[in-house]
């Protein structure tokens, strides 16, 4: 078993009887940095949901880390999204804490202890680039630093899998490049990366490989 | 340095080198029980924070919190003072025991001043009685042409000091029934009166008190809630990155137990004001009775008493308030 992520013929269908993903299959390998392609409305969120458990499926399975995510209990979500790494289009920082803070935000929720928070929030700063922003606010910072800081804080926590929805959605061509290089650097560290992207010129850029999705169904040719 | 706009939130005031500090790892590691003291005291800082950032909003609802304690505080103080004033009149009550003619009257007080219910007996013969009559009313020639003393000796028992109303009235039916005594009075019905009087406004602080815990409950709630629903999003947040409510729950809970702190100090605050504006016209109503009646106020443990109930109130509705909503907030 060397697959981090597992869909086993996963339907996905929303109240009016819309088909948001249909009879999908794939496999992501551990250690694998892939992308999630397709037009609005293709399922490319859905999928990340799913993994996210922020939807369940309709019919099908999916496994995480071998682990069946059926089995797992509304009351165990919090603890399964502790070992996932998030990142989102908007950001989703919060701006009354500082950029350390935000950061931190994962590993207290854990619980950890304060030298252990202090050591990976550093290090999770000093890998994103803005170790000397720390006590600043999000807002002060541009897009592509707010990109940063939400990868700092959905990698400080060591995931097995770090999911990323749209994250070079508001940037410009050039910080959405960084950004990529930010995944690359993180992925060849070992960490398994999925990114839901429409930015078909930027995922061609860096060859990697492409689940594309149309309609809610796998592209034959991924 | 980057300015702050004006539209962003106030910042978490901690500078670097604040962070350096509270981050030193030598000096702030403990283990367990040093980490969940951690998380408490980083709770504690957070909604103080929030009430310092909402300062109109926060004291607006420490104040409402603060009537809504005052008044029932307020109707306890004035039913024990009331309490007070009855059983300090409840001394004054004494028992009339009229004697038959051939009764032995000063062997007898002499005897129920021994009994353990009765303070003192004062024996009046008839002489003394029909002198007194003449003395304080206008029917000494009346009197005089009866030719004969139509009064009987009397006994004036004084019942023991804190004897309940209940046990003056059974001593009095039972001095009634003593051989020698023709008849005992009570002359009571004012005091019992009184006492009806100070029981109904006791009963009525426990029941406005119920009723104006349930009004903090409902306003700590409330105010709980309206701050769980200002921060949705960034409760929708914490638990994508795994929050379980109970963590979310925390700050919140909190925030209602400070609201209640603060509730109840400001209680305290218009309690004593209440206190001073009504000092002068108590002062003048101590007077009238010789100085014979003292006012009390809220003593210490009714202060604390009064700050437990307030806590605990914001604790309880806070909990029920953040339990509630955040079971309705999924991230989307």
């Amino acid at each position: 078993m060397n697959d981090i992520v597992a869909f086993e013929k996963v339907v996905k269908r929303y109240p009016g009887d819309q088909t948001a993903l249909n009879n999908v299959s794939l496999r992501l390998a551990r250690g694998e940095m892939a992308f999630v392609t397709g037009h609005s409305g293709a399922g490319k969120s859905t999928l990340i949901k799913l993994i996210g458990l922020l939807e369940r499926p309709t019919r099908g399975r999916i496994l995480i880390n071998g682990r069946d995510l059926s089995q797992v209990k509304r009351r165990d979500v919090a603890s399964y999204r502790q070992r996932l790494g998030m990142i989102f289009q908007s950001y989703n920082l919060l701006h009354d804490r500082s950029v350390y803070d935000n950061v931190a935000l994962p590993l207290e929720i854990r619980g950890s202890a304060r030298s252990i928070i202090d050591r990976n929030v550093r290090g999770a700063l000093s890998t994103v680039g803005l170790l000397q922003y720390g006590h600043r606010l999000p807002g002060v910072l541009s897009g592509g630093e707010q990109q940063r800081v939400g990868i700092a804080r959905a990698v400080v926590g060591r995931p097995h899998l770090l999911l990323a929805d749209e994250p070079t959605g508001n940037l410009d061509p050039e910080l959405s490049a960084d950004i990529m290089t930010l995944f690359q650097q993180l992925n060849r560290i070992g960490t398994s990366v999925l990114i839901a992207s429409h930015d078909i010129a930027l995922v061609e850029r860096l060859g990697l490989r492409r689940i594309r999705l149309d309609h809610g169904q796998l592209d034959p040719q991924h | 340095m980057p300015r702050r706009r004006a539209n962003q939130p106030r910042p978490n005031r901690q500078t670097p080198q604040r962070t350096v500090r509270r981050n030193n790892p030598k000096a702030t590691d403990h283990g367990a029980v040093g980490r969940r003291l951690d998380a408490h005291r980083r709770c504690l800082h957070d909604s103080l924070r929030h009430i310092a950032n909402r300062r109109l909003a926060s004291a607006l609802t420490i104040v409402v919190i603060g009537i809504t304690l005052a008044l029932p505080a307020g109707l306890f103080i004035t039913a024990k003072n009331l309490a007070q004033v009855t059983s300090s009149w409840q001394q004054s009550v004494t028992i009339s025991l009229y004697l038959n003619a051939d009764a032995d009257g000063p062997s007898l007080a002499r005897d129920l001043s021994q009994q353990p219910d009765i303070a003192n007996t004062h024996f009046i013969s008839a002489k003394e009685g029909l002198a007194y009559l003449k003395h304080h009313s206008q029917l000494g020639p009346a009197l005089d042409a009866l030719g004969q003393n139509p009064l009987p000796a009397v006994i004036r028992i004084h019942p023991r000091s804190g004897l309940a109303s209940h046990k003056v009235q059974a001593l009095a039916k039972r001095l009634g029934n003593h051989s020698g005594v023709k008849r005992a009075r009570l002359d009571a019905g004012w005091v019992r009166r009184l006492n009806a009087i100070v029981n109904l406004a006791t009963r009525a602080a426990f029941v406005v008190g119920i009723l104006l815990g349930l009004a903090v409950l409902f306003i700590v709630g409330n105010t709980i809630g309206l701050e769980i629903e200002n921060r949705r999003e960034q409760i929708e947040v914490m638990k994508l990155l795994g929050a379980t409510d109970a963590f979310i729950r925390r700050p919140f809970i909190y925030s209602g137990v400070l609201y209640g702190l603060f509730g109840s100090l400001a209680g305290l605050l218009l309690i004593g004001a209440a206190a001073l504006a009504l000092r002068t016209p108590l002062g003048n109503l101590v007077a009238a009775y010789n100085g014979g009646l003292s006012i009390a106020g809220l003593s210490l443990y009714g202060a604390l008493i009064l700050i437990g109930v307030g806590m605990a109130l914001g604790w309880v509705g806070s909990g029920f308030a953040a339990t509630r909503h955040l079971a309705l907030i999924e991230p989307m």
